[in-house]
């Protein structure tokens, strides 16, 4: 075997199963808490990158600020969308496939938007300090090795928020009970907007460097959102550290797969595994049973 | 002219479509995100197989550098449509078999990404981004047909074939199956029906008739491209059925005509470049609008076009029915239980039955009996781990200890359906009847051995099918009247009180030919009006034959009932008797009631 792609490959997999990673987190802890299949995730995703640009190329603010924007672009998108149609449909319908698609609505409306306001070509974000580590025969870029830094300190904030604080606590009660947690005096509205907050500003984030090491796009989103939807079910529901897992090891063997075949097949064979692991272990790798 | 049959020829193929994803949908509840590429699997099939290998002519390589087979255009047809169908059985086996929920939404709408995505990389096998052009036409011996005025007969036959099929599994027990499915699966195992093998089987033919269209296509258009099988058209095909109506196949075919129609007239207001974007903000915002206010679509399932679809006379008038007034049955004026046969023969002997849940033991090494014809009551306070008891006999729930005899054999290998086959059959505290569907209906399911709920004897066998329908509706009826409901047959069941709904699930229990019946909590949540009526039907169950084992927490309910009391508390067993001796007895009453 070919130590030195072998090396590459391990390193370029662990990047990308860092984003994956985060991008799992953030949709897991937006799913498990409202069972919204959110599937505009990735229309918050990629207004954060097109905010990030735009503020770049229109103002000329300096690559840090732009991309400060973005995250908050993406923010009060995914509020919007929560508070707005999602909210409008969970109040007349109980039923998660009709929020579904609500969703499957405005994902498709918003990419069509997006495409004809900045029609469908590449949109770069440039000024990053370009720099290269060459360690032995692995070369990283600085902005993977950020993004890599971010996603892994975001993942721990969310979980130490979750597991220290009370509206941490809040949420975990209304993902398991929430009747009980409203009878307790718990909002649950307020719990599924801070839900919508933290993923939706993790995905903005993460949409920053995917923007950096490519081009915004208005179809971007869709590809990296469902890979995050992998990720929660290969890990199991209503676990972070599953979700976490999960686009770790998504990345990695999409990566890994460059080993034998084209890095082109990388996502087939990720997705064959998780059909393969969903038939082993229905509740994935750190979920358990409903009882 | 041409122009038109270009149209109809977009909204047929949406239509054939919106039926198949419909099938889906509509009967099971379930949604596919991967559509378009069970159609384009169909498509790129029958164009590689039917394609002539790749020519070099002076250096150059033709049509794309793709290699085909040269196949007959028939041939990789049916090969196409064999593949779509066999794709779809291997996507939906882990969502359909193990995994409930999202999943399948998500696993088709990942297969969807990653088949797009192979299209455009595989570049020597499906010629990438450009496709594959230069096929064969669509012909008849020998007769060809390029134009669309003429091709449009083939999708119209299609279409015809494709509606025929859904009305005749809409209509079928098979049908009725797939509606129970879709409101509770484990009501439908509770039964005896089987859920995983016709929810597979719904999934691969309604892939399978998609991609019968993306072979039609492939020989009518004589190329294909990667652009008419991405993710958006299949999200187009959901917007259709939502819009028209799950459930329904006008609604199906109403969005189709929208879907299909709405394209050229926006071309003719933007310029070309921005169609499609405007198609998918109207579309977006439709589906929106649909979905926030009117959820069940344009067309709801079960609206004017579906009763007048087939009437059903025969059945409020055809048969005599014991209950005409509407009555409860007739109790006879002995209405206290006779003692306990005590040499009765045990119908169901539980050992050492053991269950625990993390820290809390829910039952620990219960061991009793049912004699057979009795009714037996299990009382105790809350947590005593009666429904578990239930839950556990029956493999709704695995055991970690015990076993469990019915008439002799051990059934504690079994799965829910087998037992409910063995003559062990359920109820649940929360009724789980099929809300949507008619109480008729409702306990039709329940009745064994319908050659109808099975695919093939449906298609192959359709009179015979056909007339033991009749027999089970009869049954059915006969069902509801034993219960008192034959008045209220035709209605849907979330439109019955909550005691009336009881009862349909009781007579759901009956029509089972199950011996020995487990309810629930039959009179929690009922009106006390409509107790005695409860009781009288559960007395009734007792002449006919069956045995019976409650949950109750009505002593009043229990000391009317019940022979055979087993008293459990904190998942133990604590007596066993009949209810005098059990209130004689102050310790218990003392943790019954509380001091």
């Amino acid at each position: 075997m070919n130590m030195e792609l072998l090396e590459q490959l391990l390193v370029s997999g662990i990047v990308l199963g860092s984003l994956y990673a985060a991008l799992a987190v953030s949709f897991g802890i937006i799913y498990s808490t409202t069972r919204v299949f959110h599937l505009a995730h990735a229309l918050v995703f990629t207004c954060g990158a097109y905010a990030a640009v735009l503020t770049a190329s229109t103002f000329g603010t300096p690559v840090w600020v732009a991309m400060i924007v973005g995250v908050a672009a993406s923010i009060l998108i995914g509020l919007g969308i929560q508070a707005g149609p999602y909210t409008i449909v969970q109040r007349r319908s109980k039923d998660p496939i009709n929020v579904f698609i609500a969703a499957l609505a405005v994902g498709i409306a918003g990419t069509a938007l997006l495409e004809l306001l900045f029609t469908a070509s590449n949109r770069p974000l440039t000024g990053f300090p370009e720099h290269t580590f060459v360690v032995g025969s692995v070369t990283v870029t600085l902005v993977d090795v950020v993004s890599m830094v971010v996603a892994w300190l975001s993942i721990l904030a969310v979980g130490l928020f979750m597991t220290r604080t009370n509206r941490g606590r809040a949420i975990t009660a209304v993902r398991t009970n929430a009747g009980m947690a409203e009878a307790v005096g718990i909002s649950k509205k307020r719990v599924y907007l801070l839900v919508f907050a933290i993923g939706s500003a993790i995905a903005g984030l993460m949409a920053q460097f995917v923007t950096l090491n490519g081009a915004a796009t208005p179809s971007m989103g869709l590809r990296y959102v469902l890979i995050a939807f992998m990720a929660v079910f290969l890990g199991g529901i209503g676990s972070i550290k599953g979700a976490a897992v999960g686009g770790l090891a998504l990345g990695l063997i999409t990566m890994l797969t460059g080993l034998w075949v084209s890095l082109d097949y990388g996502t087939a064979i990720a997705f064959g595994v998780v059909i393969v692991m969903l038939i082993i272990k229905p509740h994935g790798l750190f979920g358990r049973a409903a009882v | 002219m041409e122009y038109w049959a270009t149209i109809g020829i977009a909204i047929l193929t949406y239509a054939v479509l919106s039926v198949s994803l419909n099938l889906l949908f509509g009967y099971i509840g379930e949604l596919s995100m991967a559509t378009a590429a069970f159609f384009g699997i169909g498509a790129y099939t029958a164009a590689i197989l039917s394609m002539p290998p790749a020519q070099s002519i002076a250096g150059l390589t033709l049509s794309s550098g793709v290699s085909g087979y040269d196949l007959n255009p028939w041939v990789a047809g049916v090969v196409g449509v064999v593949l779509a169908a066999v794709a779809a059985l291997i996507i939906s086996v882990p969502a359909v078999a193990r995994v409930r929920g999202e999943s399948l939404i998500l696993l088709t709408f990942s297969f969807q990404l990653v088949f797009s995505q192979l299209l455009t990389s595989m570049q020597s096998v499906t010629g990438g981004d450009q496709g594959i052009s230069g096929l064969k036409p669509l012909a008849i011996f020998g007769h060809e047909f390029t134009q669309a005025r003429q091709a449009i007969w083939f999708y119209v036959v299609l279409l015809i074939a494709v509606v025929a099929l859904g009305m005749l599994l809409g209509s079928s027990p098979y049908g009725r199956l797939l509606r129970g499915m879709r409101e509770s699966e484990s009501a439908v195992l509770s039964v005896g029906k089987p859920v995983i093998v016709p929810k597979l089987l719904v999934f691969s033919v309604a892939c399978g008739i998609a991609g019968t269209v993306g072979v039609l296509q492939s020989n009518y258009l004589q190329s294909v491209a990667p652009a008419s099988f991405d993710v958006n058209v299949s999200i187009l095909v959901v917007a259709a059925v939502v819009l028209g109506g799950a459930g329904n196949i006008w609604g199906a075919l109403l969005g189709s005509v929208i879907l299909g129609g709405l394209t050229p007239v926006i071309r003719n207001f933007t310029a070309d470049a921005h169609a499609s974007q405007w198609q998918a903000i109207i579309f977006g915002v439709a589906l929106f609008v649909i979905i926030a206010f009117r959820p069940n679509g344009l067309i709801p399932e079960g609206s004017r076009l579906r009763r007048g679809r087939r009437p059903q006379p025969e059945l409020s008038e055809a048969t005599p029915t014991p209950d005409t007034a509407h009555s409860r049955i007739e109790v006879t004026s002995e209405s206290r239980p006779v003692a306990l046969a005590v040499d009765a023969e045990p119908i169901l002997v539980v050992k050492g039955l053991s269950k625990r849940f993390g820290g809390l033991q829910a039952v620990n090494d219960v061991s009793f009996s049912l004699p057979e014809r009795t009714i037996t009551a299990l009382i105790g306070p809350n947590g005593a781990g009666k429904t578990t008891i239930f839950n556990l006999i029956t493999r709704a729930i695995t055991p970690d200890a015990g076993s469990v005899t019915l008439r002799g054999a051990d059934i504690s290998a079994m799965d829910p359906r087998e037992i409910a086959i063995q003559g062990m059959v359920r109820s649940f505290q929360d009724v789980r009847v099929f809300q949507k569907m008619s109480a008729l209906d409702n306990v039709a399911v329940a009745v064994p051995q319908q050659p109808g709920e099975w695919a093939w004897p449906l298609l192959l066998r359709p009179v015979s099918s056909r007339r033991r329908e009749r027999e089970v509706r009869d049954r059915a009826l006969d069902c509801l009247s034993l219960v008192g409901l034959s008045k209220v047959a035709q209605q849907p069941v979330g439109s019955l009180s909550f005691g009336d709904q009881k009862l349909v699930a009781i007579a759901r229990l009956i029509a089972t030919d199950g011996e020995l019946l487990l309810l629930d909590e039959p009179t929690s949540g009922v009106d006390p009006g409509s107790v005695e009526g409860v009781i009288e039907v559960i007395q009734s169950l007792r002449d006919i034959g069956k045995t019976v084992c409650l949950v109750e927490h009505s002593l009043h309910f229990v000391d009317k009932l019940a022979e055979h009391v087993i008293f459990l508390d904190q998942g133990r067993l604590t007596a066993e008797g009949s209810l005098e001796e059990l209130t004689s007895r102050p310790d218990l009453v003392t943790l019954y009631f509380g001091t």
